[in-house]
């Protein structure tokens, strides 16, 4: 389950709904981003994101097809918030649910790399003295192929 | 009249974010856009930019200013993205 949203998420709740009525389940892995403050150099008050209206989506649901198709896991779910998002808020929340810990471990954190270089999600840094737009960090590219060469 | 739609830095250049714009190809499209702004234009026509037709990402390759266009369509533009 993929969803875009501009409203503030309460991960509590959806880690809650997600682990809901699972009987075959014996793990759920989740992460939660939040909004960070940046530091002294850059302060960061808040960001902004735009996203795509169905293609923002799409990309997000080829992820979590391919994340299935590589992992033995049982349930996917990833809220991705845009919008004005203050410091301190979630801005994504990722759940995997698998009959065993490790496919769920491993399928929550390659959901996440994916999720932070592919999803189309124009981000904005807010500050006092305006706003950045992001680009792609080297890092970023680097945990992208920590997938790649696993698969050599 | 195709919708534009425009993401990122593109956005902030242009001043707007969203225009109904008469365009019969994607050059047309593309000039319409930028109007006498270069580094607008320049950005548009980067290979980096990502060019969403509907639903669905336009591979460079298909990027020609003679693609047509059609009165239904909607184009977006963006620049590079970060991830989520």
């Amino acid at each position: 389950m993929i969803r875009i949203t501009r409203e503030p998420m309460d991960p509590a709740g959806l880690l809650a709904a997600f682990s809901g009525g699972l009987d075959q389940t014996g793990a759920v892995v989740s992460f939660v981003g939040l909004t960070r403050a940046g530091d002294a150099d850059r302060p960061v008050t808040g960001l902004t994101l735009q996203a795509h209206p169905r293609y923002t989506e799409a990309v997000m649901c080829e992820i979590e097809a391919e994340a299935r198709r590589r992992f033995d896991v049982q349930e996917v779910a990833a809220v991705h918030r845009w919008g004005e998002i203050a410091v301190g808020e979630p801005i994504i929340f990722v759940a995997v649910a698998a009959r065993h810990r490790r496919p769920a471990f491993e399928a929550c954190d390659y959901l996440m790399d994916q999720f932070k270089t592919r999803a189309p999600f124009w981000k904005r840094e807010d500050g006092p003295d305006g706003g950045r737009w992001i680009e792609p960090r080297d890092e970023d590219l680097t945990d992208l192929a920590r997938w790649a060469e696993e698969t050599r | 009249m195709a919708k534009v739609l425009l993401f990122g830095a593109l956005g902030d250049l242009a001043g707007w974010s969203e225009r109904d714009i008469a365009a019969d190809t994607l050059g047309e499209l593309r000039g319409a856009v930028a109007g006498d702004d270069a580094r607008l234009a320049g950005r548009l026509a980067h290979a980096s930019t990502l060019v969403i037709l509907n639903d669905a990402l336009l591979p460079a390759s298909q990027r020609r200013d003679d693609r047509t266009l059609a009165p239904a369509d909607e184009v977006a533009f963006g620049s590079p993205v970060s991830g989520g």
